[in-house]
């Protein structure tokens, strides 16, 4: 059985469609990749799935349960995290209470919120940043420190919301180890605009493109679909001639 | 900046910085009637605590989650209005106090629902509001006694909350007790889930419902642990003047006195508060006697805040710290 | 009948000035993204301005507008470049702090310069004047600042959105980055902006002299009332600014009217919280 469904989702603003009936689930275990050119409407999906909007029509199901536009914190409680593409790093608290945030979700005592805190920092390799204060991270720091508090809630299911947009190339390919390690313990939902990164990352991969799916499939099916190609030359040409 | 008072490290100087605050808070309050012992100078030391008991209570809410209130003479209010009603029709002040204690909670209650729904200066602005609301409400009250107020006639001793003779220690070191219940609810919540919770709530709220953080609920406990500790302050105020006016209990200027105290001591800090109150009693007591009563505390406060919001939010706090700071890289 | 009248045009009075005052503190709020808490305070400035060029100078005050709009104009200049431009940078806490700050410094320097008394302007020209249509009587002073208002209103409104300048602090308002790349130097914009906020609220302040005295606390309802007005019409925009200015000025006037004048200001506060949970962006803001 599923673990998150993904209902017709369909999003206006004002009169213009951002998502448009979007359907698709992800299996228990299995790690999704989301592509799509820039306004394609993937951090509006992800907004709307983790309740931080209200979809204008469809429907969320995690694990038979129907969260539609239920408040974050509940979504979270239910068992999905996420991070945000614009990173939101609480600036004034160290790395480990950032942390702690996320581990306070399941545990009540700071003592044991410390200490798990702690483990998560060692399993996303943190570890030796434990004691900067937010502010003073570099970007694939503060990136780092929203997936270990998003994974510190311990969740069913992560949402990574661009992950590795901005990192240089041996930051991404850190970042892309964690991300391997993580997926042997939870499900993942990735989105990422770099096509390279998602490919050789993701069992299935949904492509969408102004705000309705193109298609899903293996990482091999969209590679080799034209349709794919087309909607991603047609972003680079449009880029150049900007 | 490290607001919950972790050691910093395992070494000496993480142990010192870790209790100094300490000794040095409790050796103040503990020996400040001993060494300033004439009666006068009590009566500025029971000023200092209530100031310090209200600036305390105010900053779970307005440090802690960032939520910065310029209503909170309500509380205020209810705490003093609690004991002088007692006073008029006869009951004890320590069970009218604990009621005005329940009072300020439920009133936190109602008014955090609409005002928590605005984020930043909105809510600022929606507290000046119900703050005015409370004071024209109170002020045009014949009950309340209108304009008036109530003027107070409490006997002497322990069980009247009251002792008016010359010297006046015991009235001090009572408030040297809510002072220090304040104090140690305050580091124990700053230790706790909910004192993370808070600062996540300042730092960035959206991150913080992400992470499971019940946004409504936390804001509302802080508000009601803040309208308690001030409503204590009201009441211990009044118990000292023997008196409970609108103006002088329910009105902005109140409010922003609290407000200052807070401020000019550091916001982010559990001390921070303490630190104010001494600051602000002694600068205002100062600038009284050195220029007369005519504003240039104000202008003096004024001039603190504006300089603390530009170049160093964390008041006298965050200038110590940055001095700490600098000490530790000189030897180092 | 004729009581309503009187009732709906003293609204309409009350509702222009106010308007003025609460344009000031909005276009601000719209361009620099700071609500100044001492915006009451600035219409006290004025106000003591206005009273000094009248009392020590013989200014009319009709003719200490341009004093009083040049004082309070220069205040939000100089706040701007010494204590709020560095607050900027900070979290919210500064933000909200620094006017704040601003509000007692300013509250206490009129105490130490002119003591806590009501100051009352004496033989403004304007105060011996009055229109009377039927029973409806409109003193002159608070006609004029009726007039004065709409026209300064008008005037800061064809600025923003008439002129290349005005064009240019609309774009900082909507992006400080993006206009900084169009050559438009956001500082010059913010600080132009307290300029504008200031000086069209010291020109409200000298119309208002004329017929109310001052104290160094009489910004404190002006205040209270420009933020409730300016968070009814939508934080930034000067259009719901206007509107919601003549709607408290109507409110004031006829809650009064109808009950005790003591609970108008619970009405005002009672409005602005009723608005603030239904439409939290206020009447005309963006959502």
């Amino acid at each position: 059985m599923n673990l998150l469904r993904v209902e017709g989702i369909t999003k206006y603003f004002g009169g213009l469609a951002a998502n448009k009936d979007i359907t698709f689930e992800v299996e228990e275990g299995e790690l999704l990749g989301v592509i799509g050119p820039n306004g394609a409407g993937k951090t509006t999906l992800f907004e709307q799935i983790s309740g931080f909007k209200k979809p204008s029509e469809g429907r969320v199901i995690l694990d038979g349960k129907d969260i539609t536009a239920q408040r974050p914190d509940k979504i979270c409680s239910a068992g999905l995290a996420r991070t945000f593409q614009i990173v939101k790093t609480f600036p004034e608290l160290t790395v480990l209470e950032n942390v702690m945030i996320g581990s306070f979700h399941r545990e009540s005592s700071s003592r044991a919120a410390r200490k798990y805190a702690g483990e998560v920092l060692e399993r996303v390799r943190f570890s030796h940043k434990a004691d900067a204060l937010g502010k003073e991270l570099t970007l694939a720091g503060r990136k780092r420190v929203e997936v270990a508090r998003a994974v510190a809630t311990r969740p069913r299911i992560l949402l990574l919301d661009e992950a590795m947009a901005g990192l240089n190339k041996q930051e991404s390919a850190e970042a892309v180890e964690v991300v391997r390690d993580l997926r042997k313990e939870v499900t993942v939902v990735m989105i990422e605009h770099v096509m390279e990164i998602l490919m050789p990352l993701s069992d299935r991969i949904v492509v969408l493109v102004e705000g309705q799916k193109l298609l899903e499939g293996t990482p091999e099916e969209i590679a080799s679909n034209p349709q794919v190609l087309a909607a991603y030359l047609g972003e680079r040409f449009a880029a150049r001639n900007k | 900046m490290n607001v919950n008072g972790l050691p910093q490290g395992s070494s000496v100087w993480g142990m010192v910085r870790q209790y100094l605050p300490w000794v040095l808070f409790l050796g103040f309050f503990a020996l400040y009637p001993i060494v300033f012992d004439s009666p006068s100078d009590h009566t500025l030391g029971i000023k200092m605590m209530w100031f310090a008991i209200a600036a305390t209570g105010w900053n779970m809410l307005g440090g802690f989650a960032g939520q910065i209130s310029l209503g909170h003479a309500t509380f205020f209010g209810v705490g003093a209005y609690a004991v002088a009603l007692a006073d008029e029709y006869e009951w004890n002040p320590w069970l009218a106090m604990i009621l005005g204690m329940g009072v300020a909670a439920i009133i936190a209650v109602i008014i955090g629902w609409p005002v928590f729904r605005l984020k930043g200066h909105y809510f600022t602005i929606a507290t000046i509001g119900t703050g005015e609301i409370a004071f024209l409400l109170v002020r045009n009250s014949e009950f309340l006694g209108g304009t008036e107020g109530f003027l107070m006639r409490s006997d002497e001793g322990f069980l009247n909350f009251y002792w008016g003779g010359r010297q006046k220690w015991e009235f001090y070191y009572l408030g040297f007790v809510l002072l220090l219940l304040a104090v140690v609810s305050t580091v124990m919540i700053s230790k706790s889930r909910m004192g993370y919770y808070l600062q996540a709530i300042r730092n960035n709220q959206e991150a913080a419902s992400s992470l499971g953080v019940p946004i409504a609920k936390y804001k509302q406990l802080a508000f009601i642990y803040s309208a308690v500790f001030v409503s204590i302050a009201g009441s211990y105020f009044a118990q000292q003047l023997q008196f409970a006016g609108p103006d002088e209990a329910f009105s902005l200027d109140t409010s922003i006195r609290i407000t200052i105290i807070a401020v000019i001591g550091g916001v982010l800090s559990k001390w921070g508060p303490m630190i104010g109150a001494i600051v602000f009693l002694f600068l205002s007591e100062w600038t009284n006697i050195r220029f007369g009563g005519n504003g240039f505390d104000l202008v003096i406060f004024g001039f603190i805040v504006m300089v603390m919001a530009a170049f160093e939010p964390n008041g006298l706090i965050g200038l110590g710290n940055r001095f700490a700071h600098l000490l530790e890289k000189a030897k180092s | 009948m004729s009581d309503l009248i009187q009732t709906f045009v003293n609204g309409l009075m009350l509702g222009s000035v106010l308007a003025l005052v609460a344009v000031g503190l909005t276009v601000i709020y719209g361009v620099v993204d700071i609500v100044n808490f001492a915006h009451g305070e600035f219409v006290m400035a004025g106000m003591y301005a206005t009273f000094v060029a009248s009392s020590q100078f013989g200014f009319d005050p009709l003719l200490a507008m341009p004093v009083s709009a040049a004082v309070v104009g220069l205040i939000g200049v100089l706040s701007f470049f010494t204590f709020v431009r560095p607050a900027m940078r900070g979290t919210l806490l500064s933000q909200i702090f620094v006017t704040f700050g601003l509000m007692i410094f300013m509250r206490g320097v009129a105490q130490t310069l002119f003591g806590s008394n009501f100051e009352t302007i004496q033989g403004a020209w304007l105060s011996s004047q009055r229109i009377t249509i039927g029973d409806i009587v409109m003193p002159g002073p608070q006609l004029a600042a009726a007039v004065g208002s709409l026209v300064c209103t008008g005037a800061i409104g064809w600025f923003i959105y008439r002129t290349t300048t005005g064009k240019a602090l609309q774009a900082t308002s909507q992006d400080p980055d993006a206009a900084l790349m169009m050559g438009i130097n956001p500082n010059k914009m913010f600080g132009l902006a307290w300029l504008i906020g200031g000086a069209s609220t010291g020109v409200a302040a000298a119309l208002v002299a004329n017929y109310q005295p001052v104290h160094p606390n009489v910004g404190l309802a002006f205040g209270l009332t420009a933020f409730v007005i300016v968070a009814l019409g939508g934080f930034g925009s000067i259009g719901g600014a206007f509107l919601a200015a003549f709607a408290v000025g109507m409110l004031e006037n006829f809650s009064a009217f109808y009950g005790d004048s003591a609970y108008k200001q619970v009405w005002i506060f009672g409005l602005f919280i009723l608005v603030m949970l239904f439409r939290p962006q206020g009447l005309l803001g963006r959502a």
